[in-house]
């Protein structure tokens, strides 16, 4: 079979490795099962008709900073020397685990030694009478973007629906543009998924002093207009007029042509901690995938890129017979708006004497930080402004150090890698480090203290 | 893969590095203009301090980088063993500070995007700013092996 | 370094090489092994004033932006300079000083080899400083004004005598600044106390002072020096003369004048024409002595007995360097 770039035209195809999926996770399998088999055939399969590009900018392109060719993240060279099979704009109609195929919408079949299911989640649609209306779009995709762009000249004022991330990113770049900007959010504030109320006031602060509003504890009732939308009538009774709806109400893991197969599926498709599907061969990784929790040690969905990233390469070792377990998903955070940084991860609405909260309000260059320890361990952080030390949180988290010993100081602006280092495992081997290490005191602190007779 | 290393006994403290490094990395290359540039350069080494002793940190240029798994926008990749910054494609989202476990990514004050090593591809005298800056000389850019080799002889 | 860079004086090209193969060291060498240089030194917020510190501000706005007493940028880059002020008008006022000293010892008769030699300028002086000269002898007026120089140094209150000798507009527009010296001894101790940690921290308020203290040098202690040292040893008039290393002679004995103060350098002026001393010269085979000056010392020598510069103050070391050199006798500082 030879190898070449774009739709095959036999009716069917066998390649060792079958992707479907061609946005994070897909990538990162492709490319690190090409690093470790050079030679056996890999398919990426998209139901979209892009190179694999940064879904995460689509609001950077509607707001302009980003071109629609800025948007990919690997080059149609990339598939080509890498010696990957990419077919575009197919969708995935059937699965057969028995036959180890796959069957796609143009009734081509291809056969798989190993399968991943890269497919990532949809929005999700909210039951609301007249959702169906023109100017009612989610913000996932570059189809949805350019939607939106086609409609923007003639919108003055846009609602977003959902105060998470994509709502406020859409909101912010919206304002950025001139638009006039409402957010409703149900939740008591904005990012309650990924903040909490403190840190929140602080961005919607900002938000509002730059003319954007937010209209907390409220929901859609209604989407008013004949084929266009005209305008939305809120819970509470009041209507904004409107001439874009965006719904960023979070996602669905997209699992639908599993239907018909025993392949196990909860709130996304449940995996092990090496990728796998209760089907052996059968894999999953990314937003469509339900994987091991690293906080809970419970099998939970996260709709994360970097989590994606990850599990995929995992599940590529894993499919080239690499054994590698994955360490755990981890929620992570981080954006900015009006220069105000924000990073999160982890967990911080939970209760109970084995929790406890680190919290320093202002202070040098810091508007709010905030840990949330478990029995002495790491569960979460919110840092906002000054988020340096983000990193070394995140490590702590991951490594479930136990940081009694330095409580006191942790959220000290002070208070840094090398003061940890003795409480952390070095995961990339470093001389330095070991230098640092096996070093008691510098040379110039030992000159000093020597001359001073100290 | 050559990185930086850095003779933890030997350094002061004096952040000579950081400025240098700042400097490296502006527009004029001259301390009284540089301080005045917007946005202001940032340095990618940052030291910081331990009970009487001082690191630098600096980029470890990882296996497996956790930042260029958590960059959205494609502007920190990994090529041929490789890890460039792209700052075009940078839209100050600061998953990679996040990500990153050795606090080696760089936030930027007044400036969203972000800061990292780049091993001074760009600088003409063939040795990194840091390195020539070192009062003690304890940068030291090479491989793992040549930097214990160093740091193992009485100098 | 190449010698091209070191200096564009075909002088100090030449012996600067000859340095190197001498393994002499230079300023220059000095000026490699510390490049590069702190570049907090070089904008000047590095602070070293107490024990708190030491403080650095960093340029680039990210970490420190203030020491620990809650001084910023300007502030300790303005004490850092009003701080070089004090020292450098430090050195002209002792200078000042010594010279009005050496003016009392002579009108004592105390100082051998010294003399009044510009009368008409030392009335007009005394007459500046308010001595009414009618009928004075010039010991007696050179006394009193000695004296009264003297006490411009700590002086209770007012202001510097010679202040009035600049243009009125001048005069009015330091009086409305508030930087008009009051005594030389006492802007300099005021710089060190407003500079010190904790006590002011405004950077117009110590940059006013420095001022004051530079006023307080120029008018003051260098211009005492100045005048002083005319009515000692004569008031310059244009003279031509040779500069430059060549000066140097390869059949006298070589002796170079360096530093700042004509107190010494006169004398060894007189001494470098003594009959004894050329006779013993002529002894052991020179053909007699060569007088030549560094720094400033030898401008003053230059301009009133047209005694040829050896060079300047970054060429010290190659005057040695060229081994010709028999004596350098140095009086005080820059070397």
């Amino acid at each position: 079979m030879e190898r070449s770039n774009g739709v095959k035209k036999t009716q069917l195809s066998k390649f060792k490795y079958a992707i479907m999926g061609n946005s994070a996770a897909g990538i990162s399998c492709a490319e690190t099962i090409r690093q470790k088999d050079k030679r056996s055939g890999i398919a990426v399969i998209s139901d979209e008709p892009h190179l694999a590009y940064a879904r995460c900018l689509l609001p950077n392109y509607i707001e302009g900073s980003f071109k629609k060719e800025d948007l990919p993240i690997r080059s149609a060279d990339f598939y080509k020397s890498s010696g990957i099979d990419l077919i575009l704009g197919k969708k995935v109609v059937e699965i057969s685990e028995k036959n180890k195929n796959l069957t796609l919408d143009d009734k081509t079949k291809i056969e798989f030694d190993n399968l991943l299911i890269a497919t990532g989640a949809s929005p999700t649609i909210p039951q609301i009478q007249g959702v169906d209306k023109d100017g009612v779009l989610g913000l996932r995709t570059i189809a949805d973007a350019e939607s939106i762009l086609k409609l923007l000249p003639s919108v003055d004022t846009v609602v977003v629906l959902g105060g998470g991330l994509v709502g406020t990113k859409a909101a912010y770049y919206l304002g950025k543009i001139g638009k006039k900007v409402k957010i409703v959010v149900k939740s008591p504030h904005i990012l309650s998924q990924m903040c909490d109320a403190r840190s929140a006031g602080i961005m919607s602060k900002e938000m509002e002093k730059n003319k954007i509003e937010i209209l907390t504890q409220t929901d859609i009732a209604e989407i008013q207009g004949k084929e266009k939308i005209k305008s939305v009538k809120l819970d509470n009774g009041k209507t904004i007029d409107c001439q874009l709806l965006i719904v960023a109400k979070g996602v669905r893991p997209n699992m639908d042509f599993l239907k018909d197969t025993s392949v196990k599926i909860d709130r996304g498709i449940v995996v092990d901690r090496k990728m796998q599907t209760n089907i052996p061969a059968i894999y999953a990784a990314g937003d469509c995938a339900q994987g091991y929790d690293l906080l809970s040690g419970k099998n939970q969905a996260h709709a994360m890129w970097p989590n994606a990233v990850k599990q995929a390469r995992i599940a590529a070792k894993n499919m080239v017979g690499e054994e590698t377990l994955f360490e755990g998903a981890v929620g992570l955070n981080s954006l900015e708006y009006y220069g105000v940084a924000m990073v999160s991860a982890g967990w911080f609405r939970v209760e109970g004497p084995e929790y406890e909260e680190l919290v320093q309000g202002h202070s040098i260059r810091s508007a709010y930080k905030k840990i949330l320890l478990k029995d002495n361990k790491i569960a979460g952080f919110i840092l906002v402004g000054d988020i340096h030390n983000a990193g070394l949180y995140l490590s702590l988290l991951r490594q479930k150090t136990d940081v009694a010993a330095f409580k006191g100081e942790i959220l000290d602006y002070s208070f840094n890698y090398a003061t940890a280092m003795d409480y952390l495992k070095d995961e990339e081997k470093s001389p330095s480090a070991e230098r640092f290490r096996t070093t008691k005191e510098s040379l110039i602190h030992e000159i000093y203290y020597s001359r001073i007779g100290g | 893969m050559k990185k930086l290393h850095v003779d933890i006994a030997r350094c002061t403290g004096c952040r000579s590095c950081e400025i240098a490094c700042a400097l490296e990395h502006s527009k004029s290359k001259d301390i009284i203009q540089a301080i005045f540039e917007s946005p202001l350069p940032r340095t990618r080494i940052n030291i910081v301090g331990a009970p009487k002793k001082f690191y630098p940190l600096v980029c470890r240029r990882c296996e497996e980088p956790r930042c260029v798994d958590a960059c959205i926008a494609g502007a920190l990749v990994k090529e041929k063993d490789e890890i460039i910054f792209r700052e075009e494609r940078c839209v100050g989202c600061h998953s990679c500070i996040l990500a990153c476990p050795y606090s080696s990514i760089s936030q930027r004050k007044d400036y969203s995007k972000v800061a990292l090593c780049d091993l001074c591809k760009e600088r003409e005298t063939g040795k990194r700013a840091c390195e020539e800056a070192c009062p003690t000389r304890c940068v030291f850019y090479g491989e793992d092996k040549e930097f214990m080799e160093i740091i193992n002889e009485p100098r | 370094m190449a010698a091209q860079k070191k200096s564009i004086d075909k002088a100090t090209q030449q012996l600067s090489e000859k340095a190197r193969k001498d393994g002499v060291s230079t300023a220059w060498d000095r000026l490699e092994t510390q490049t590069p240089q702190c570049s907090f030194g070089e904008i000047g917020i590095c602070c070293r004033n107490c024990f708190m510190g030491p403080c650095r501000i960093d340029p680039f706005g990210e970490k420190a932006d203030k020491g620990v007493c809650g001084a910023d940028a300007d502030t300790i880059a303005a004490r850092n300079f009003t701080r070089m002020i004090a020292g450098g008008a430090s050195a002209h006022s002792d200078h000042g000083r010594d010279a009005a000293l050496t003016l009392l010892e002579t009108a004592q008769g105390k100082a051998q080899g010294y003399q009044i030699k510009d009368e008409e300028k030392l009335r007009a002086t005394a007459e500046l400083f308010g001595i009414n000269t009618q009928g004075l002898a010039k010991e007696k007026i050179a006394q009193e004004l000695a004296e009264k120089a003297l006490a411009e140094f700590g002086k209770k209150e007012g202001e510097l005598t010679f202040i009035k000798r600049a243009p009125e507009k001048t005069q009015k527009r330091w009086r409305a600044h508030g930087v008009v010296p009051r005594s030389i001894d006492r802007e300099i101790v005021e710089v060190m106390h407003r500079t010190h940690m904790g006590v002011d921290q405004e950077y117009k308020n110590i940059l006013s002072q420095g001022t004051r203290a530079a006023l307080g040098d120029g008018w003051g202690g260098s211009m005492i020096a100045t005048e002083l040292q005319d009515i000692l040893f004569g008031t310059p008039k244009p003279i031509r003369s040779k500069i430059n290393l060549g000066v140097l002679k390869e059949d006298q004995v070589n002796v170079i004048v360096h530093g700042h103060e004509p107190i010494l350098s006169e004398m060894i002026v007189l001494a470098a024409s003594d009959k004894e001393l050329l006779k013993l010269t002529q002894e052991k085979g020179a053909k007699g002595i060569n007088l030549a000056g560094m720094c400033c010392t030898a401008n003053e020598i230059l301009m009133r007995h047209g005694i040829p510069v050896a060079g300047n103050f970054l060429q010290q070391e190659m005057a040695i360097v060229t081994g010709a050199v028999d004596a350098m006798v140095v009086d005080v500082q820059c070397v």
